[in-house]
Parts: C-alpha cells; structure tokens; sequence
C-alpha cells in the first residue's frame, strides 16, 4: 500500500485526537479552511469546533494557551503554520514550555506537542523558506522530531502524545506529496532514535527531514561508481542519537552531514563536533557539511535551488570524499 | 543589645560601596525604615536604611570610605526583641549540599525498582534450590540463658545469631558469598550481608551488614538492630544498598516456614529462614516435641550445586546447635 | 466583611507587610540574591483576591509574588528557602524570587517575563471548563504587561471563546521607572478591556473593602456566565521596582503621599473605630507573625542546596515505562 507524507500526518493525527479525550488540535487555518496544508482536511467538520480550534492570528497567545492548557491537564497539539512564525512564539516556547518544569524543581510537567511546516523551495520568498529545528533543538527541555518518512509522520504522534515533555515535530514542506509504500507499525518503532535507511561501508551520510531522500538518491547515484554509502535518517535532533552515528563512524571512517538549514551554527555544526569529540581516532578524513548558502531565500527559483543543496550538490561531494 | 549596622548589599553586582553621607549622629534616635546614609554604588547614589530601631552609638565609618558589603558602618543600641526574625541566621556559615540518596530508589517506585530486579534476576539466574530442617533446642536454652545476663537493649535477638551462624558458614563456602559479573564469579573476602527489612508501606528492602565478618556477636546484634532502624529512617549508605554479598531473608516473622527467594544479582546466594515452631521430634528413637525451624537456599547454578548447598546447609546447622562457637 | 474575615484580611497583608520587609534585609545581608521585588503598599490586591479563592483555584502571577504565593498556600518555610536557594524551596532553590511555583496549591508562578502568565491562563480556564471541575482561574499582571502584544491577544481570545478568567490588572503607575502617563496612549484601563467586549471595572487598591466587593462581583459574574472580568486595581508600591531601584523616575513626595493611604493602617483604623480591633490584639498578632517568620527563616538557612550532581535532573519528565501500543 502506498501513502502520501500528507495522508499519513493525517491518519495520525485524526488517531491521536480520536483516542484522547483531552487532546484537542489548535491554530491558525486549521479547522475550516482544512489546515493550510490540507492535513486536517475536514477534521473540524468530522470532529467538531471544541477538538478543532481556529485560532485568531496570535501566535504567541494561543501557543501559550496551549501551554496554560497542558498546566490544567489537557493534551494540546498546536499547529503553528510554519517554524517562520514560530518566531513570534519564541518566549513561550522557550521561556515558558522549555524552562518551566525545570524552574520550578521539577513539579511542573507541560504535555505539549507543536507540529510546523519547515523548509523552502517552493519560492515563497525570505520570510517562508526557513529551517529553525536547529535553532530549537539548540534549547534545554525541548524534544525536536523531524520525520522524513511516511512510516514516521504516520506513527511519531502515537508517542509524542504519550511524552509529558515539549515536543516540536517539524514537517517538512516538500514532502507532503511524498509517496512511500506502507505498512503496519514496526515492533520496535520509537521515533526518538536516528534509523539506517541504508547499510553501507563506504561514508556515514547523515541527514534528516527534506533532505534526507536527496540523500538516498544520490547514495543510489554513488552504487554506480560501487561506494556503499550508509545513509542515516536521524529523525530527532534532541535528543540526538549518538550511538547511531558512532557505530556507524567506526564503520565507514566517513562523515558528511547533509542539512538544509544554514551553514553557520547550524545543527550539523553540533554533530560535526560531536563526530570530532567521539570518533576521532575512528576517521580517516574531517566530517564535511553540505548546507543552504548563507542567504535570505530568494524568489527567483534558480536562484534559491542553487542555495539548498540538492542531489547533484551531494553526490558531486560524496565523489568528492571517495577518491 | 548592640546591633551591628553593615553595608548592605543592593544588587546582584555590588561588592562595595562608598558611603557618601552619614544622615545620623552618635546619639541619635533611629526608627526601623529611616533613611541613615547616601552610599554610592557602580549604578547610582542609594539612600539606604536602618532596619532596627534604637540609638546611634557610634559611626565606625567615615563619609568618603569605601566599605565591603556586609562590613560594619555603625553600631547602635536596640531592644532585643527586634532581632527575633533575622537574629537567628548564620553569617559566616555557607550552606551544604544534601546527603546523597541512594540512587537507585530516588524518585522510582520501589515495588517497581523491586520487581525489574526481580524479573532480570529470574530470567538470567539459574535457581536451584534445597532446605533443610534445624533444631532449635540448644540454640534457644542457650539464648535464655545468656539473655537473662544482659540489659534489654543487648539482649540477643534469633534473627540476629541466625545470621552470625550463616555468616560463620559462609567463611567455609566462599561459593555462596560473592559477585557473578560477565560471566565469571568473584568470591568476596568480606561477607556484607544483605538483610531483607520489611517497610511501612509493604515493601521491602535489603540493605547489607558490612564486612560482618569482622563483628563480634554483639557487634553484629546492634549492627543488626541499627541497620533496622535506619533502614525504616531512609538513611541507608549507598555502599550498604549496592555492595551486598550475600542475602538472608527472615520470613518467620511474617509467619512462613519457607522461603525460596530470589537471588538479587550480582549475587549468588539468598538463604532464607522460616518461622520458629515447636514440632514433633524424632531422636533416639523417642518422639518429643522440639523447636525447628526450616532453613533454606536459593543458589546459582553456574557458581556452586545441590551438593555444595546441602554441605554449606550443614554447616548452618553445626554452627547453630553449637552455640558457643558463635 | 464579618469582624472575622476582616481579622483575617488584616493578618493576611501584616503577614505579607513583615515578610516583605524580612526579606528586603535579608536581601541586603546577601542572604537573598538576584533580583528581589517587594510588595510592600499593594497587600490589600492579594489578600482580597486570593482570600476569596477557594484552594483548588488556579492562580498566575508576576515575579513580584510572594505575596500571592504565600496567600494561596505555599508555607512561608518553603518560599523563604527559594529565596535562599535551598532544596527545600518550593522550587527546589532552581527558581528564586521570580520562579516561585506550586502545583500543589495550584500556584503556576511567577514569571519573569512580563505578560508571558497572560495567555496562560487561558488555558488553565479553559482546561478547567473542558474537565468540567469548577476551578477559577486568576491572572495577575501589572499595568505595565498592557502594553505587551500578548496582552491584547490573550484579551482579544479570552472574549471570544468566553474563557471564564479573572483579570486582575495592578496598577501601581509604574513599569519599572517608566509612568502610566509615558507608556500608555490610552490610560483608562478599563476603557481598554471593555474594547474587547469584556466586562470590566476599576477597584480601589487600597481599601481592602473596595477591593473584596468588587472582586466578588467579578467571581460571581465569572462563576454565573463563564465569561471573563477584567479589574484595575489602582494600587501602588511603596518600595522601588526591586532592591536596587535609586527611584529617579518619581519623587519622594509622591510616595509620601500615597503611604497616607496605607492599607494595613486603613483596616487598622476602621477596626479601631468600630471597636472590633484593640492593640493588644494588634500585639498578639504581631507576635504570631514574627514567631512564623522566625520560623520560616531559621528553617531556610538551616536548609541544605540541592545536590550539583543533580543538576542535570528534571530538564526532561521521565516518560512511563509503558508498552507502547503498536495497534489501535
């Protein structure tokens, strides 16, 4: 069976407002326009204005709200558009949701999910085309999800509901139409740990999120020339799966990170440091970081393709690390 | 009384201050709150004020001088009783940091932390197990009459000489009292002896007599008691949770005459003893009744086997029905 | 208000009144540390309000709390061991003055970001309303947080989806060192809320009888419609913004004037005057405060820090340690 990225968020989304009385979706667009990106197509019909709520254009109250909401003991999911405007959500979502159970001794618990759009590429200018899961997964208290696959925007939500922690799941915008075959939930699925898409012996090619199927393909690409490219999903940025990526160093000896957010400080800044700290004695050549340049997106679309990296960009530096 | 008036601290970043303007003279009345001098600060010109009333006895520093936070400015003179809410804090005692607690057990439902154990221990042990019934007579009559010498709160308690007459056997049968990690065995010089001790709440916990090997008879009976005590206290070492050797579980007191406990790895060994009853005795042939109590073990296979245990069971025995050598 | 609950309304700000002031010299012995803001002038809020609440209501408030912290229910050992930094605290010493919290007496802070409680009481509101558990929810803010986006949001939504919260605005006339005048172009602030289609009335802060009639008015208003109330308390600070505050933003003068209208001493009055409060009750009472705070402050020092090998606990809430369902 095959499922589209899109309908799989669906179907998990539609499961965990269905199974818990106290959960209840929350944001801009999301009942009777069906959800910007058409995931809760139909749900406010189906389900009704109390378990889908359209919220007014405030980011930071209804975000908040959530939050105040997970302190009375209710389950909220919040949709914020894109991790664009999360920006106007950034002290709840830090000062607030991240810091509280801490600050207070540990009395506080804030079950509470926030799903956003992440990434570009689709010329929607500077303000919408941005990648923040880094930025965030940058903040003590905070667990960051970041699916690239169908089984995991199908079944992530069936366990990020059942987590008493702030958890941020990051959709890529790309991947909606995204068709994958399907099949039942894994025994041992968690989406809290990076999974190897594909064994290999050649390079640890590391990735995530929009870029992880560029990644598969051109390790595909590098099969022709017989490098064995292992390709690593990591699937959550915090907590990050080190064994994964170890294990696998000690295998290959080579690293590239491959990630769409910029290059300065980005979150492949922090596993490249880490691979140096744990692995070093295990490489044969520094980690490489293939990043988006370091430019607002631009309209024009040759213009912002030649700033994310795409699948010629990886392949032509994996050739680049084999020989 | 004489009160100590010093420079206050104003701020997260004042180390010191410069008092600018005294606004008192030595003989002046002075109310709580009043404003008494202008100091300056890296920030600004403060008022600052006195937070006792009384009568100015001396100004001990000079306008212009840079003083410490907390360092004296002045002394007056007040009634007592102002100092009733602040007077009690330490000045120059810094605070500590809270004894450690015991790791495992922090913040974990006991009867949870018990029960994974549990689980683990059954799962990855092979158990084998024997018991072996114990007279009681000469042990008893011994018992009463040395305790009929003591004061109440050395009296000698059956639980506690029990476990001297494992601990004694357990000298002889290193195979019984040690750690089995990564599959090989490591017999322990020191036999700390892990205690079954029933809490308030019906769960239970096995802390260790250390190095029991090293106590005199009554050292072992007060260790024994002391360990009770402080076990139902919550103020158990971490070493006496974690470095057990051997464990020994008394469930005659809750009235079994059997037990077959499970071993608490890394451990090898649990040795249980039931309740003490009087039954019918079979001895030259004559029928009499006697004290018994069944004594039993639960042991690892990889470590020692049913002839080893019966011999080690033995030992118990002599040790028991040979009280002096206790 | 019967003799009793006014007896109670007295004890409650006199309690606030000595511990504010324990603190301010504790603070200056460095035994408090950070930032500390006093409540001292505007007990006469928190003791109405709060002493209106029944304990499982739910209460939001600003990093000048104490106040409200002690008053719904946090020991005055356990707040003063926060400010202490001691792992009795009700925060475990991880808080301080601005994070005092506890779930238990259904206090969620605290807060050192002004206006940040705002739309969390929406949820709190409207978490009670969903549960079905007749809980109220109180929001404490200063007039100063009116300025905030936030603010207007939460205003705006709280109206709109009718969450039953109670707003209650403390208008001391000071953000921090900047006036009402200066930072509001509309300074009638009830003309402000009332914008939102929400009801809403001005108190006087400093007659706990003002403040009680009208808080009650708001609760019942809140319990019957399930809408929410906005109040102004006109109140004001005797103290600066924190400890290290040199008041050049107002003159002396000013706050002279309003110490006239003390409202620990206006009770005192009134009582004295209706002949229901001698001064050897006034004795009593300050006796009983001073033994609690003696009390609260032994128990804070003597209190030992939370273990630095534990530092890193309690970012995360541990997840349960159960089978995941892999089926629906």
């Amino acid at each position: 069976m095959k499922l589209t990225y899109r309908d799989a968020l669906r179907q998990g989304l539609k499961e965990v407002l269905l199974k818990n009385e106290n959960t209840f979706l929350i944001g801009e667009d999301v009942g009777a326009y069906g959800g910007t990106y058409a995931v809760s197509m139909d749900f406010w019909q189906e389900l009704g204005p109390e378990k889908i709520m359209d919220a007014p254009l405030s980011e930071a109250a209804f975000t908040g709200l959530a939050i105040g909401a997970a302190l009375g003991g209710l389950k909220p999911i919040v949709e914020i558009m894109t991790v664009n405007f999360s920006l106007l959500a950034m002290d709840q979502i830090i000062n607030s949701a991240a810091f509280m159970r801490y600050m207070s001794g540990g009395q506080i618990t804030i079950p509470l999910i926030i799903r956003m759009t992440t990434g570009g590429g689709r010329q929607l200018g500077a303000q919408h085309s941005n990648s923040y899961e880094g930025w965030l997964a940058h903040i003590p208290g905070l667990k960051i999800l970041v699916p690239g696959t169908v089984e995991d925007a199908r079944y992530m939500l069936r366990f990020a509901i059942l987590d008493p922690n702030p958890v941020l799941i990051f959709e890529h915008a790309l991947l909606f139409n995204m068709q994958e075959d399907f099949k039942d939930i894994p025994k041992d699925f968690s989406p809290y740990q990076a999974k190897l898409r594909k064994s290999g012996k050649a390079l640890s090619l590391i990735s995530y999120g929009g870029m992880l199927h560029k990644c598969l393909e051109a390790a595909e690409e590098m099969l022709k020339f017989g490098q064995e490219v292992e390709v690593i999903d990591l699937r959550c940025l915090r907590p990050l799966d080190e064994k994964t990526i170890f294990d696998s160093i000690q295998k290959t000896h080579r690293a590239l990170i491959v990630e769409e957010d910029w290059k300065s400080g980005s979150f492949s800044a922090e596993i490249s440091a880490r691979i140096m700290e744990n692995c070093f004695s295990d490489l044969a050549v520094p980690v490489q970081r293939l990043c988006r340049k370091e430019v607002p997106a631009a309209y024009a679309k040759h213009l912002e393709e030649s700033a994310i990296p795409q699948t010629k960009d990886i392949v032509h530096k994996l050739q680049e690390m084999l020989t | 009384m004489k009160y100590e008036f010093t420079m206050p601290s104003l701020g997260a970043e004042m180390d010191e201050g410069k008092l600018m303007q005294w606004k008192i003279h030595p003989g002046d009345t002075v109310t709580k709150g009043q404003v008494v001098a202008q100091v300056e600060t890296t920030k600004a010109v403060v008022d600052i004020e006195s937070f006792r009333s009384g009568k100015v006895l001396e100004l001990l520093a000079k306008e212009g001088e840079v003083v410490a936070v907390n360092h004296p400015l002045a002394i007056f003179e007040i009634d007592e009783d102002q100092e009733i809410v602040t007077g009690g804090i330490k000045m120059d005692s810094p605070a500590k940091e809270a004894e450690k607690n015991t790791p495992e057990f922090q913040g974990v439902n006991l009867r949870e932390a018990i029960g994974k154990a549990m689980a683990r221990s059954k799962k990855e042990i092979p158990h084998y197990y024997l018991k072996r019934r114990v007279s009681l007579d000469l042990l008893m009559s011994w018992l009463d009459k040395k305790n009929a010498l003591l004061s109440a709160e050395d009296r000698l308690l059956i639980p506690a000489v029990l476990q001297r007459a494992i601990c004694l056997a357990l000298a002889k049968y290193p195979e019984m009292n040690g750690h089995y990690r990564d599959g090989k065995y490591v017999p322990s010089s020191d036999v700390n002896m892990g205690t079954a001790i029933a809490l308030k709440d019906g769960a239970v916990m096995v802390p260790a007599i250390m190095q029991s090997q090293k106590m005199s008879h009554s050292e072992f009976n007060r260790a024994y008691q002391d360990l009770v005590v402080r076990t139902r206290q919550g103020s158990l070492k971490n070493s006496e949770l974690i470095e057990g050797t051997v464990t020994v579980t008394n469930i005659g007191d809750l009235g079994s005459d059997e037990v077959y406990g499970i071993i608490f790895p890394p451990q090898v060994a649990i040795i249980g003893f039931g309740r003490i009853r009087k039954e019918a005795i079979v001895a030259d042939e004559q029928t009499r009744p006697g004290f018994v109590i069944d004594l039993t073990l639960s042991a690892d296979h990889r470590v020692s086997d049913g002839l080893l245990g019966a011999r080690f069971l033995n030992e118990i025995d002599k040790k028991v029905n040979d009280p002096e050598s206790l | 208000m019967d003799t009793s609950m006014q007896m109670k309304m007295l004890m409650d700000m006199r309690r606030v009144r000595k511990m504010e002031e324990v603190c301010a010299e504790l603070y200056t012995k460095e035994k408090i540390r950070g930032f500390l803001h006093l409540y001292i002038g505007q007990e006469a809020v928190a003791a109405g309000v709060i002493n209106l609440l029944n304990a499982k209501d739910n209460v939001i408030a600003t990093y000048r709390e104490h106040a409200h912290a002690l008053l719904k229910g946090i020991s005055s050992r356990a707040i003063m061991a926060e400010l202490f930094g001691r792992i009795d605290g009700c925060s475990k010493g991880r808080g301080g003055s601005m994070h005092l919290y506890s779930v238990e007496n259904r206090f969620f802070g605290g807060g050192a970001i002004v206006a940040s409680g705002v739309p969390q009481s929406l949820g709190l509101a409207m978490a009670s309303k969903r549960l079905k558990e007749r809980r109220r929810t109180v929001c404490f803010f200063g007039e100063g947080a009116m300025a905030e986006g936030v603010f207007h949001e939460s205003m705006n939504i709280a109206s709109l989806w009718h969450l039953p919260v109670l707003f209650c605005c403390e208008n001391n006339l000071y953000a921090m060192g900047t006036s009402l005048m200066r930072s509001q172009s509309q300074t009638d602030l009830v003309k402000r809320a009332q914008v939102y289609v929400m009801e809403a009335n001005r108190v006087d802060g400093m007659n706990i009888f003002d403040v009680v009639e009208k808080t009650k008015q708001a609760l019942e208003y809140i319990d019957r419609e399930s809408k929410p109330f906005f109040l102004e308390f006109q109140t004001y600070r005797f103290r600066p913004h924190s400890m290290y505050d040199p008041e050049k933003y107002r003159g002396k003068a000013e706050v002279e004037k309003w110490k006239t209208r003390c409202p620990i001493e206006a009770l005192e009055k009134k009582m004295k005057e209706q002949n229901i409060l001698s001064d050897e009750q006034l004795r009593d009472m300050d006796r009983q405060i001073d033994q609690e705070l003696r009390d609260a402050v032994i128990f804070a020092d003597s209190s030992a820090l939370e273990i630095s090998s534990d530092l890193e606990k309690d970012v995360f809430a541990p997840m349960k340690d159960q089978a995941y369902e892999t089926h629906l």
